[in-house]
């Protein structure tokens, strides 16, 4: 379906995207995850045919932009990152707008349908909330029954309820064959959407792989974080084959078996540190863990 | 040509300016106001009033000078010793002082002052006469006008002529950038959408709003002051049609661009305060020296407002106007094809 070999994009001496290649297969969600700058964007925006790469190659439906542009841009559907579209259009004038650039799209009361913008049809794009004026661009990408849908950060600056409601969206898509790659800085994003997941940093892809094997082989599949005064002591006593992150007045410690970590807890719990542990907890090791380790960084620091 | 995706987009030009309150009201209200405003104030053109000081006690002959000027309506007189009308010279409430010692008179002006020549003139032929001159020659003078030549007939050419100017640069040129600002120009680029066809319905777009704005700014002419036009309707409609697409191009080539507004707001004032000004929007461009007139000929709203004057104002058609159509024709394809060329979507 979509296919990244050696992609590579400067701006300057600047490398924004270096060397990036992975495949997208048909039915399937990709997420490229990374840190704000990391390169997400101007990736995505060459895989749109937004811009040239200064080298590599982007295929895509086995074709490639600068023989099949037209072709391609007929069966894809693009939402960038920071669009406004005219506030003073009603929903339905909008996609009307965009219906008249394809051979064929949905009819404006079947994408409402779709979207649960049946009574917004025909209030102005102003009037809208956040969520709703959202929906009403992924409309714009999906009129055209596109079999592969690039999202740019799709949920950014959305409350949580607006986010899931467009989680949903995007499985109901998923579910009946549509390939999506989606950029995004939150993890329960990726983690809620994506089959695969790409992690790119300073331009490069640092990490790709199936998410939950990407979590297991990475970061194990547990995650025990211990509050303390004595960080250097209780790091000492874990077993070696824990993967350990110390912060200040707290380790990370992720073990790839559910006993190990429960072990672990109930020895400290137990051992000569019983004084020190101020408080201990077990939870699902994240694709957080994941960058955390490779980077020494948190997603949301970086 | 007229595809579906042109179509769409022409409509939603449409819909922009029909759904923004304040370019209708640019766009139909101010050239009225301006007609009205200059039609009313030039309409009836009283006879010209002067400001003059005499020095006191100045007479020649028994006659007292402030006396007899004061029975004239053409004068507005102040006197006073020297001192007091030097600071009413200062201020502007006069342009001439009079003095008379020994029976002989004496006027002290502003030689770069016009209006001070004329009110010397004035003055010196009403207390020459007031003494006994008599005219050597007899003569009378008899009122002429023509057909569409009082001020307001050479008035509404132009601001037609400035209105379709300013409707163009500001309205496509605001438009396109802040398309551009807010990455709605990069959307369609990722739409099977042809490029060229946004560009073409910005010139479908203007046309709609001309249609609007000659309505409103030729209708009212007709209305309130009588307006006509002697020559070819068809003419006069093609040359207002011509200069809408002229200023689109200028528009779309100052916006190929830009990404600021603050630019491109620049931009277009920088050119119409420029075209305003040199081409005869309210006065004829023939106030300014002979030897520039032909450069200011090559300027696109001289030739608009050239060519709308003769048509309505002469009667003239196409063919009495061919370097106008040439300037603007020349101008459109210039500008509309570099701004293809130039034109960035993002």
């Amino acid at each position: 379906m979509l296919l990244v070999h050696d992609l590579v994009k400067r701006f300057g001496t600047l490398a924004a995207v270096d060397q990036v290649s992975f495949a997208l297969e048909a039915g399937r969600c990709l997420a490229l995850l990374g840190p704000n700058g990391a390169g997400k964007t101007t990736t995505v925006e060459m895989l749109e045919g937004l811009s040239v790469p200064d080298a590599g190659s982007v295929t895509i439906f086995g074709k490639s932009w600068s023989t099949a542009r037209h072709e391609i841009l007929e069966h894809i559907g693009v939402q960038l990152q920071e669009t406004n579209l005219y506030k003073k259009l009603t929903v339905r004038e909008t996609w009307t707008l965009f219906g008249s650039f394809y051979r064929s799209c949905m009819s404006p009361d079947e994408l409402a349908a779709q979207l649960q913008l049946t009574d917004k049809l025909d209030v102005r794009l102003e009037k809208l909330s956040g969520g709703q004026k959202q929906r009403c661009y992924l409309g714009c990408a999906i009129l055209n029954r596109p079999k592969l849908v690039f999202l740019d950060e799709p949920t950014t600056g959305l409350d949580p309820q607006a986010r899931r409601q467009i989680w949903e969206l995007v499985r109901s898509w998923k579910r009946a064959g549509t390939s999506i790659l989606l950029t995004t800085h939150y993890m329960e994003e990726a983690e809620w959407l994506a089959d695969d997941v790409a992690i790119i940093d300073h331009g490069k892809i640092i990490a790709r792989g199936p998410t939950k094997e990407l979590i297991s082989t990475h970061c194990g599949s547990e995650t025990l974080v211990v509050e303390t005064e004595n960080v250097e002591a209780i790091v000492r006593s874990l077993p070696a084959t824990a993967h350990v992150v110390k912060g200040d007045g707290r380790i990370e410690a992720s073990f790839a078996h559910a006993g190990e970590a429960m072990r672990t807890m109930t020895e400290l719990s137990s051992g000569e540190h019983k004084g020190t542990v101020l408080s201990m907890q077990i939870r699902r090791s994240t694709l957080e863990d994941v960058f955390l380790k490779i980077t020494g960084r948190s997603i949301r620091d970086a | 040509m007229l595809d579906r995706a042109l179509l769409q987009q022409i409509k939603v030009r449409w819909l922009e300016f029909k759904r923004e309150p304040s370019a209708l009201g640019w766009v139909v209200f101010m050239p009225i106001f301006w007609m009205v405003i200059l039609g009313y104030a030039f309409s009836n053109p009283k006879p010209e009033v002067y400001g003059v000081g005499v020095i006191d006690g100045s007479k020649v002959g028994d006659t007292d000078v402030a006396e007899t000027l004061q029975k004239s309506a053409q004068i507005k007189l102040r006197h006073g010793n020297d001192a007091d009308l030097e600071t009413r010279f200062r201020r502007g409430e006069i342009a001439l002082v009079v003095s008379a010692t020994d029976g002989s008179l004496k006027f002290e002006l502003d030689p770069n002052n016009p209006e001070a020549s004329r009110a010397r003139f004035f003055v010196d032929d009403l207390l020459q006469r007031s003494q006994g001159r008599v005219d050597t020659i007899t003569s009378t003078s008899e009122n002429r006008t023509v057909r569409g030549g009082r001020y307001v007939d050479f008035l509404i050419p132009g601001l037609l002529g400035l209105s379709v100017m300013s409707t163009g640069l500001f309205g496509v040129g605001m438009s396109i950038v802040s398309n551009r600002k807010e990455n709605l120009l990069k959307r369609y680029l990722a739409t099977p959408m042809r490029p060229g066809t946004y560009l073409l319905s910005h010139v479908f777009g203007r046309f709609i709003s001309l249609a609007i704005e000659f309505v409103a700014i030729i209708g009212s002419g007709f209305l309130i002051f009588g307006f006509g036009i002697e020559g070819s309707w068809l003419a006069f409609l093609a040359f207002a049609i011509l200069g809408a697409a002229c200023f689109t191009a200028m528009a779309m080539l100052a916006a190929a661009r830009t990404k600021s507004l603050p630019t491109i707001s620049g931009i277009a004032n920088l050119l119409s305060i420029f075209m305003t000004m040199s081409s005869g929007v309210f006065f004829s461009k023939n106030n300014f020296p002979d030897s520039i007139v032909p450069f200011l000929d090559l300027i696109p709203l001289t030739a608009l407002n050239d060519a709308l004057r003769k048509i309505a104002l002469e009667g003239a058609g196409f063919s009495e106007n061919l370097r106008e159509l040439l300037v603007l024709c020349v101008v459109t394809t210039v500008c509309g094809i570099s701004a293809r060329w130039r034109f960035r979507f993002y």
